[in-house]
């Protein structure tokens, strides 16, 4: 009797399962490496910032954005200090990070609105500025709502020599146009595991 | 057959139901085994990574002994107990201030703790001498800042402790701690160091945070020496992205990572800079010295002209107040026209449970020709108590 049976249906759906099984597991455990490494995050509002001295009559604060003043025009600086919270230091070193950037800009092309920012360096001992990475929100689509467009530039933060901070500068020559920073999220994604 | 395809495909159900109940277990694990070895990382990056863990202890063994003599200096010697020396612990003082201690157990053995202060408790890269209970023999101890470079490069030693006179033939009671840097305005000045030594000299791996503990049986001497080099997540801040006061809008300027008058403007700028809780600021419990790195430029170096300052404030969140803890001062650290960065060790405990921590700079010139400059800061917590 049990040589008559037809092993075949139970080997599949235990293949299946098994398929499954692992499937699921790596699913689960990808999604939470994924929210294990931006949870620690350095984020910041683009309400928050330092705006330059030479922009204060233009630029306003609202909501969590920064932008310029109600029918104002001209372009105006933010700067943004980078701290060394636990994402942002996560490899040993690290290959690649992500920055998230949430922005309005109603002009794709740039010529009357442009938002760009620089995310820099500076050697804590020998100082210099280096830009190590730049957003343009040039090509990435336009319109009236904002957006969240995603990078993953290689780069390694070093702490112990180095401070970061963004430089950004928000630019429109008609007061019809959008051109608002609503928030920046940094965290290093990929890289060699600390030991 | 029937019955047993249904009996099959029951347990293959039920295994499948297991499967699906086990699958947020698992992944739990699986998420918490990442974020342990994600704070086991959290300590230094690659650079660091040969120094010796926070708070392991380090043995003799780890150490390497006089060839000439086979004792380790600070070592006990037989039946040379200091009979003068008071037993027990040192009344316990605010400020760092090095000691030593007769241990309870075992007799005639002590511990010291070894600080990069004078006798008042001010930081000093040369401290203050003071005698240890019991005589032990000479030499020198020497803390390495990499423990891959060869013990004779002096540019590679952090520290040295210098037991008696410093001659491994001799015995004696006195200890002095020499740090890089030897209280001259060059950081890595070496002048103070002895000469390399083999047989007068055991070498030790620097730890980071400190302590770094030195074991020369029966004695214990720990050095709470300040590692110069940054931990991994120090608190840092551009000068340029400080928020100014409301009386500085019409003469303040942001210039890449600095902040400064601008141009033909004079006065006192007043910035503020809010100081978070990044790992590098709250990872010893508590600390006992904090380095604080400022990158300035100041032309002035008498401060008549111009002159950066800059005060640490801490103020309770639940009893409020606002003190002082740090003041930086631009004035006697040279005069110039270009950025200089200055590194100072604080007996400072960022402990934010309790406390928030602000900065209030002061940027000040009365003739625009002169130059004054805040470029970047960075925090951290250097020695102390490791956290459990």
């Amino acid at each position: 009797m049990e040589r008559t049976r037809k092993p075949f249906f139970s080997t599949a759906v235990l293949a299946i399962a098994a398929i499954a099984l692992v499937a699921g597991a790596v699913g689960l455990v990808s999604t939470r490496t994924a929210n294990a490494q931006a949870g620690k995050s350095w984020t910041a509002a683009g309400a928050t910032g330092t705006i330059d001295d030479d922009s204060l009559t233009i630029a306003q604060f609202k909501n969590f954005a920064v932008t310029l003043n109600a029918g104002a025009t001209g372009t105006v600086r933010v700067r943004y200090n980078i701290t060394a919270v636990d994402g942002m230091n996560q490899y040993c070193p690290a290959s690649s990070s992500t920055i998230k950037t949430r922005f309005r800009n109603s002009d794709n092309a740039g010529g009357v609105a442009r938002l760009r920012y620089e995310l820099k360096v500076t050697n804590v001992l020998s100082g210099g500025s280096t830009t190590l990475y730049t957003f343009d929100s040039n090509g990435i689509s336009a319109g009236s709502s904002f957006t969240t467009a995603t990078a993953t530039p290689a780069i390694d933060f070093d702490w112990a020599q180095n401070v970061y901070w963004i430089d950004a500068t928000l630019f429109r020559s008609s007061a019809a146009e959008f051109c608002d920073l609503g928030a920046i999220q940094i965290w290093e994604n990929a890289g060699s595991a600390c030991p | 057959m029937r019955k047993n395809r249904r009996s099959s495909g029951i347990s293959l159900l039920a295994t499948l139901a297991a499967s699906v109940l086990l699958l947020p277990v698992l992944g739990s694990a699986v998420a918490n085994a990442q974020r342990r070895l994600a704070d086991e990382s959290e300590i230094f990056k690659a650079q660091q990574q040969e120094r010796v863990r926070p708070g392991t202890p380090i043995t003799a063994q780890q150490t390497q002994v006089p060839r000439s003599q086979g004792r380790l200096p600070g070592s006990g010697v037989e039946g040379a107990a200091k009979p003068e020396s008071a037993n027990g612990p040192m009344s316990v003082t605010a400020a760092p201030i090095s000691n030593c201690a007769s241990n309870v157990s075992p007799p005639n053995s002590h511990t010291c703790n070894m600080y990069e202060t004078d006798a008042s408790g001010n930081p000093s890269e040369i401290s203050n001498v003071i005698n240890a209970p019991n005589v032990f023999s000479n030499g020198y101890l020497v803390l390495k800042e990499n423990g891959a470079i060869a013990d004779n490069v002096v540019s590679n030693w952090s520290d040295v402790l210098k037991f008696g006179d410093g001659n491994s033939s001799n015995t004696g009671t006195s200890l002095q701690l020499f740090s890089k840097g030897c209280n001259t305005p060059n950081p890595n000045d070496t002048s103070c160091f002895p000469a390399y030594s083999a047989a007068d000299m055991a070498f030790l791996v620097e730890s980071n945070p400190g302590p770094s503990v030195y074991s020369a049986a029966p004695n214990t001497y720990n050095i709470y020496s300040v590692d110069d080099d940054a931990p991994a997540r120090p608190w840092t801040t551009a000068g340029s992205a400080g928020q100014h006061d409301e009386d500085s809008a019409e003469i303040v300027r942001y210039n890449s990572f600095g902040v400064n008058l601008a141009t033909g403007k004079t006065g006192a700028v007043h910035m503020r800079y809010n100081i978070t809780a990044v790992e590098g600021i709250s990872r010893l419990c508590p600390a006992s010295l904090s380095v604080i790195r400022t990158r300035f430029r100041n032309s002035d170096t008498a401060g008549n002209v111009a002159r950066l300052t800059y005060e640490i404030r801490t103020s309770s969140i639940s009893a409020g107040g606002n003190t002082v803890i740090y003041t930086f001062d631009s004035n006697g650290r040279g005069g110039g026209s270009g950025f200089k960065t200055a590194t100072e060790t604080m007996p400072i405990d960022f402990n934010f449970t309790t406390n928030m921590y602000w900065i209030e700079a002061t940027l000040f010139r009365s003739s625009a020709a002169e130059f004054s400059d805040l470029g970047t800061i960075q925090i951290w917590e250097a020695a102390g108590t490791p956290c459990p």
